[in-house]
């Protein structure tokens, strides 16, 4: 299946979706319309606009070559890409559990050492760095309030 | 001369120690992120913005504007040296501009650019300062269906000038809309908040900027291991010559005119001056084969052409309080943070800020240009660093300033599903600025919709029976129609494939 089919066919569902969610809100009149009112008439465009793409995309015209290039440019690309997840996604989950300076310190190191193909020795060191520096200057410095970890630190 | 009272004013405003440190702080900081691959002006400045929650308003706005003018510029010195352009209207930068860098000319180029953009970013301001009060006097007067009509042409030419499928750009206009639905309505319904509390308020524009520019970004260029040929040899002299001067002068002229005139339009008129700037500087020279081989009005014109745009971009805002950017839409959330509204009446409620801040625009270009001349070294040596060390600062940045924005570990969810959005949406040939654009004007494009059907007791001919409103929404059809069914279609395309070619 070529990706303008999907993207196509996955656009309309969520305009679908949209639409479906938009009849629960008020819809109002015409003199004075409800919040049901604009997210309708935009969906009812992104159907139309989305079948057109699908439809276009079945027929087999071509629309544009980012979607016609190959989707990963390299085959260590996916490996990466979910590294890259991975590792956001970690930060994130880590950030509230133990605090800002030392899951920033494993998220740096994660990122260097897998990603940045840097040694685990001068990943450490760039980690810790980055830690220290990130910890002076956003908490003490800025006063951002970060989540305060879980465990005392 | 009640212009010139008023400017004393604003030069007291500016000039005090404190608001001059924090500029000139700002131009610095914005051109050194603007150097860095990856985050452009509207991240940059999202990025920086909870530095100034805790200062006054006047200072804070003067500040965020010295960042916008430092990223602005930082994005060119990649253009030159390393033929990669640290923002979209710099795209045209890079090819007389490398090609001056390789043939020796980097400081020139470098210089000529500087030169440009402080002539041009000078005048711009002096034009916003005269235009703005009469347009915001005229705007009170614009009702609804004109502010809505503005709002479709500016949707309009972006999506024909974003890359790619122009059918694709309306869809992701459309999509963006639906983000920028989320929440509380100007009826006080709650749409499509899953019941997440986070939401009640609409989907930050910080963390969504951050995913699609910043996150997004990193990851299509973890993809591939690519190494950045940063132009080697020594950069010496600076300072363009008297030939350099003679070639560059007439466009920087022109591109202040064309940039300022366009700038006003709402859309990405930083890119589309600069490319037309580039287009007429090669229609009249008189040696256009020169073009593409390191010309140096082909950087004068663009460089000077998309910094007195930026000038001409704050009118929307400063008048109609419509952001006709990204950039802009991070600036009225600045504004609108620190208790300012932007709109007809700011210059009448809150005449320190705006012309503090017009003031501060002068200063800013005045330090950006002695800023940069000697600061280019460093620059070159920030190019340098390797992206191996770059993405996981780049990423950590979009972390804590998606974060600090509302202190909510939601909006770091929201920040890395755009990120995953941004990401695919480049594999299937989506752009993001007209999403975000889309996203940004949502809740006015509502408010302006609403109110005209009330205004005309539900008759939708409101749009087309005021004159003004009329020609604004002509002209958006004009555009589509003119695009589906002639030869505009062709020249698109080329405009395109150089966009392409240059990128």
């Amino acid at each position: 299946m070529k990706r303008d089919q999907i993207t196509g066919i996955f656009l309309f569902g969520l305009a679908l979706a949209v639409f479906l969610k938009s009849l629960t809100y008020p819809l109002g009149t015409l003199r004075k319309p409800g919040g049901g009112f604009f997210p309708l008439i935009a969906s009812i465009l992104l159907m139309g606009l989305a079948a057109l793409l699908t439809i276009q995309a079945f027929r087999g015209k071509e629309t544009d070559k980012a979607s016609q290039a190959p989707f990963f440019p390299e085959k260590e690309a996916p490996r990466r890409i979910l590294l890259g997840f991975a590792g956001l996604l970690g930060y994130r989950y880590l950030l509230p559990v133990i605090g800002f300076a030392p899951s920033t310190g494993v998220f740096i190191l994660f990122l260097s050492r897998f990603l940045g193909k840097y040694g685990w020795v001068m990943s450490a060191v760039f980690a810790v760095i980055t830690a220290v520096a990130s910890y002076y200057l956003f908490e003490v410095w800025l006063k951002i309030p970060m989540p305060r970890p879980y465990f005392g630190m | 001369m009640e212009v010139f009272q008023n400017m004393v004013t604003g030069f007291g405003i500016a000039a005090t120690p404190m608001n001059l440190v924090l500029c000139l702080a700002g131009c610095f900081v914005g051109t050194l992120i603007g150097v860095l691959p990856g985050i452009g002006p509207a991240a940059t400045i999202a990025l920086l913005l909870p530095v100034t929650f805790n200062l006054p308003p006047a200072t804070a706005i003067i500040m965020l504007s010295g960042i916008f003018y430092g990223a602005m510029y930082g994005g060119s010195t990649t253009a030159i040296l390393v033929n990669i352009p640290g923002e979209a209207a710099a795209a045209i930068t890079c090819i007389d501009g490398y090609q001056m860098a390789r043939r020796g000319r980097a400081g020139p180029a470098l210089g000529i650019a500087a030169f440009g953009s402080f002539i041009a970013g000078t005048f711009g301001v002096f034009l916003l300062m005269l235009i703005a009060p009469p347009v915001a006097e005229a705007a009170l007067k614009f009702g609804p269906p004109e502010i809505f009509s503005v709002m479709v042409l500016g949707l309009t030419i972006l999506s024909y000038l974003s890359s790619g499928s122009l059918l694709k750009a309306f869809i992701i206009a459309l999509v963006g809309l639906f983000v920028g639905m989320v929440g509380i309505d100007i009826a006080g319904i709650y749409r499509f908040t899953f019941g997440i509390p986070d939401f009640f308020d609409g989907i930050g524009l910080v963390p969504v900027l951050m995913g699609l520019f910043g996150v997004a970004e990193v990851l299509l260029n973890l993809e591939q291991i690519v190494t950045r040929q940063v132009f080697e040899s020594k950069i010496k002299g600076l300072l363009p010559n008297r030939e350099d001067w003679k070639l560059s002068a007439l466009p920087i002229l022109r591109g202040t005119f064309i940039g300022f005139l366009l700038g006003v339009i709402p859309g990405p008129s930083n890119t589309i001056s600069s490319f037309v700037s580039y287009a007429m500087e090669k229609r009249l020279s008189k040696s256009p084969d020169r073009f593409g081989k390191g010309a140096i009005e082909g950087v004068a014109g663009p460089e000077s052409a998309n910094n007195s745009a930026c000038a001409g971009n704050f009118i929307p805002v400063l008048t109609l309080g419509i952001p006709t950017s990204a950039v802009m839409a991070v600036i009225v959330g600045a504004f609108i943070i620190h208790g300012v509204t932007p709109g007809p009446l700011l210059i009448k409620n809150n005449p320190d800020i705006f012309w503090g801040t017009i003031a501060s625009m002068y200063i800013g270009n005045v330090m950006l240009l002695i800023l940069n001349l000697p600061l280019i070294g460093i620059w070159v040596r920030v190019l340098k660093v390797p992206y191996g060390i770059l993405f996981p600062l780049i990423l950590l940045f979009c972390f804590v300033g998606a974060y600090a924005n509302n202190n909510s570990l939601a909006e770091l969810n929201v920040m890395i599903f755009f990120g995953l959005v941004g990401y695919l949406m480049k594999k299937t040939g989506f752009e993001p600025a007209p999403l975000v654009m889309a996203y940004i004007l949502c809740p006015f494009l509502e408010e302006a919709f609403r109110q005209s059907l009330i205004k005309s007791h539900g008759d939708f001919s409101i749009f087309v029976t005021r004159p003004i409103s009329a020609t604004i929404l002509a002209l958006a059809l004009a555009i589509i129609f003119l695009n589906v069914f002639s030869g505009m279609k062709e020249k698109r395309k080329n405009l395109l494939q150089k966009l392409k070619e240059e990128d």
